[in-house]
């Protein structure tokens, strides 16, 4: 198999086990996973696997995004069998009340949440996020039996930081020239469901055979969460566009700040979060999301900027105006694409899309 | 019919006089902060600062069934229908003064407490860039299980850290013997809150959910002020004798339950009516008693009691122990069911709703029932699906 099928085979089944370390699925997305990778459990992010959700359907009241509801959808349908779960409350409401429901349903498995701090300019954030993190040490030494030292946590700091420098590597081929979009998410989502050095290898083995194309047609900046369902980029693209690069959670946010690799750890890892790119799972006093979707535009030399949202994600719902407005204001064309992660591109959002890039010229 | 509660009128005064005086604020050199209804009001206060409660005021507009002619403002600005209505009203407001009292008086800066929900972060987020003042955060986190040393602390930074900011935005010094008597009043007034709450514990109940639902506008929106106590000790008087003269609040009472959620602010009469009809009594709620008074905030440090209760609410709590609250309020008010709200608008209050009510049900052997609709967006609601679900549910009551 290609690095590509390898990764691929992990977007299509991140739940499936490979070896024996036990896996920890985690939520999106503000979730320290070297402490995971540090006491050699398997971090795993889903950003689920599309699929009708009839037993999550029980749970979930109808205006819930079908990301969380895809994710129960594969714990209830016994497809995955995580040996626990994470929940990073910041996210949004939908994922950190998911946490009381799975330790409900899934009373033996391990589950934690993780609080990253809504004000980080306060005084007292780094305090309690570093506190927060050591909770969740404690809870995995406690859970699997494993010590997890400040050398093991120094360790997998640099394995998690050459896999963010590989999904950098990967998404910067975006901006080199003509890429198919599609599967080069597909494989960071792969590279997601197995954060740390083996898919940090299979990543830049991927970038590296990469044909890139010259460049040519209008060029498109992604942003919301995920590019998902990714059939409207090869619309998009077979319409004469490209996509740069992105302002995504299942993207450039999660991969664009390393933690240091001198000092104590968790100290690191929790100035990482602090210094997270804003995002609209994160409150952040002295930056504007607006102003940092508008930078990276012009950063990547978009010509326009597509939104990707999932039904119901409130977060990125209540981001898009102030973000459309900066955009119009700086000359920016943009288009939102709303859709549930489990319908395919139909006619009515084809055809916006190739109308879309018709007027960009 | 039973007699209407007469302190239903003094309410809709002091409502009326705190929305003319905020409305007034400039004329009397006195400034406004927008904060949420879980936010930490007693240091406006401090401040003479007017708080103001954008939720109190989209339920006020849902109420009188403007919800969903404000929330289409705040759609054709681009924000989702699917977001919160108290939001997408609070933005038409702001945008068209709008609403039964033209629109919210204009704030000089946010004060955004996170235990409600995340929501309230973006929603204050958008509008303190709308109106280009300072945003001050409070950041809550969730609470799984028992409040801990960590969440205190963290919390209590926060409250500290907003004295000298509120000092800087309103050009006054902290005054804290003013405080302290603030926080002993915001202590009584809870204090009372709870007891006339309590007074439902008696068969038949001489108040409803439904009338506590209005009678719960000072506690959030005045708390802390002398016209509070003196309105809630007038409130208490009433609902002993009404209990001491078995004045119900619905006749031939035969059934009692308790909601869940924030209710559906444009049906709370039909809601009444409808479940009155069948002799059946909402006699508690998780939502009017969302104020916690677990830690005496005028004994130790302020901040840290005030951080405690902060972090106490039901919303702001986890699955288990939500599940023991609402076992508990089950119990405590001799109910037979429940009915539980799931709120389109709110999945900080909604989302799980489903597997408590399982899971309530197994425990205690009370049924209950779960409706759909929306907590001011009228749009939403389907009246007559409801009431189906209703009567069969209060059928399977009266055959249990």
């Amino acid at each position: 198999m290609t690095a590509y099928e390898q990764l691929a085979a992990l977007a299509n089944e991140p739940y499936r086990k490979a070896d024996d370390r036990p896996l920890i699925a985690v939520f999106p997305m503000w979730f320290p996973y070297e402490i995971l990778v540090a006491a050699g459990l398997r971090a795993s992010e889903w950003w689920a696997v599309p699929k009708p959700t009839t037993l999550a359907d029980a749970h979930y009241p109808p205006f819930v995004c079908s990301l969380v509801k895809c994710n129960f959808e594969a714990l209830l349908d016994g497809a995955a069998a995580p040996d626990g779960m994470v929940f990073p409350s910041a996210t949004c409401d939908s994922i950190q009340n998911s946490a009381g429901l799975f330790r409900r349903l899934f009373p033996t498995k391990f589950s934690a949440y993780f609080r990253m701090s809504q004000n980080p300019e306060s005084a007292g954030a780094a305090t309690f996020v570093r506190d927060e993190m050591t909770r969740i040490v404690h809870q995995v030494r406690a859970f699997f039996h494993q010590p997890v030292t400040d050398a093991d946590l120094c360790e997998a700091i640099a394995a998690v930081n050459a896999w963010r420098r590989a999904a950098r590597r990967l998404l910067a081929k975006l901006g080199e020239g003509r890429v198919a979009a599609a599967p080069v998410y597909t494989a960071l989502k792969g590279a997601l469901a197995d954060i740390g050095r083996p898919t940090a290898r299979l990543l830049e083995e991927y970038a590296g055979s990469l044909a890139v194309a010259p460049a040519a047609g209008r060029k498109v900046m992604l942003v919301g969460m995920t590019p998902e369902p990714t059939d409207a980029l090869a619309v998009m693209e077979a319409a004469g566009a490209c996509v740069v690069g992105d302002d995504l959670g299942l993207g450039w946010r999660t991969v664009a700040v390393d933690a240091g690799e001198t000092g104590d750890p968790l100290a690191a890892l929790t100035q990482r979060l602090l210094q997270s790119p804003p995002c609209s799972s994160l409150h952040f006093a002295t930056k504007r999301r607006s102003d940092a979707v508008v930078a990276r535009a012009r950063a990547l030399h978009a010509d326009a900027v597509v939104f990707t949202r999932v039904k119901f994600c409130d977060p990125e719902a209540f981001d898009y105006p102030n973000i459309k407005k900066a955009l119009d204001l700086a000359g920016l064309p943009s288009l939102l694409l709303e859709r549930e992660l489990t319908t395919a591109a139909e006619g009515a959002v084809a055809t916006r899309v190739e109308a879309f890039v018709e007027q960009l010229g | 019919m039973a007699p209407k509660i007469k302190a239903t009128s003094k309410v809709k005064e002091m409502m009326t006089i705190y929305y003319l005086t905020a409305k007034n604020a400039a004329f009397n050199n006195r400034q406004i902060g927008w904060i949420t209804s879980g936010g930490p009001v007693e240091l406006l206060q401090a401040f003479d600062v007017i708080p103001i409660y954008p939720e109190n005021h989209a339920a006020m507009v849902g109420a009188v069934k403007m919800g969903g002619q404000l929330a289409a403002v705040a759609e054709g600005m681009g924000y989702s229908p699917d977001l919160c209505s108290y939001f997408r009203i609070d933005v038409g407001a702001a945008e068209t003064n709008g609403g039964p009292i033209a629109g919210l008086p204009k704030p000089n800066f946010f004060v955004c407490a996170s235990n409600i929900c995340k929501t309230v972060v973006k929603w204050y987020e958008v509008q303190a860039a709308k109106f280009d003042v300072p945003l001050l955060m409070i950041d809550i986190p969730f609470v799984e299980g028992a409040i801990t040393g960590s969440e205190v602390a963290y919390v209590a930074q926060q409250l500290r850290e907003m004295v000298p900011a509120l000092e800087k935005i309103t050009g006054k010094k902290y005054d804290e013997a003013k405080f302290m008597g603030i926080l002993e009043k915001s202590r009584d007034a809870v204090n009372l809150w709870s007891q006339c709450l309590e007074t439902c514990r008696q068969s038949p109940a001489p108040m409803s959910s439904f009338d506590s639902f209005f009678h719960m506008a000072p506690i959030v929106t005045l708390r802390g002020e002398q016209q509070t106590l003196d309105y809630y000790q007038a409130l208490l008087a009433e609902l002993t004798e009404r209990a001491a003269q078995n004045i119900a609040a619905v006749e031939n009472e035969r059934h009692r339950l308790l909601f869940d959620n924030i209710p559906m602010w444009y049906a709370v009469r039909h809601m009444f009516e409808l479940l009155a009809a069948r002799g059946t009594a909402v006699v508690t709620a998780t939502y009017t008693a969302s104020w916690s008074l677990e830690r005496d905030m005028t004994q130790g440090d302020p901040f840290e009691a005030m951080a405690y209760n902060y972090l106490a609410p039901y919303i702001n709590r986890g699955f288990e122990t939500r599940l023991e609250i609402l076992e508990g309020l089950l119990k405590k008010y001799n109910c037979d069911g429940f009915l539980m709200h799931s709120a389109r608008s709110c999945k900080a209050y909604s989302l799980g709703q489903y597997d408590l009510r399982d899971a309530l049900t197994a425990r205690t052997g009370k049924p209950g029932v779960v409706i759909e609709g929306d907590i001011a967006d009228e749009r939403i609601w389907s009246e007559g699906q409801v009431d189906t679900r209703l009567e069969a549910y209060l059928e399977g009551l009266d055959r249990a």
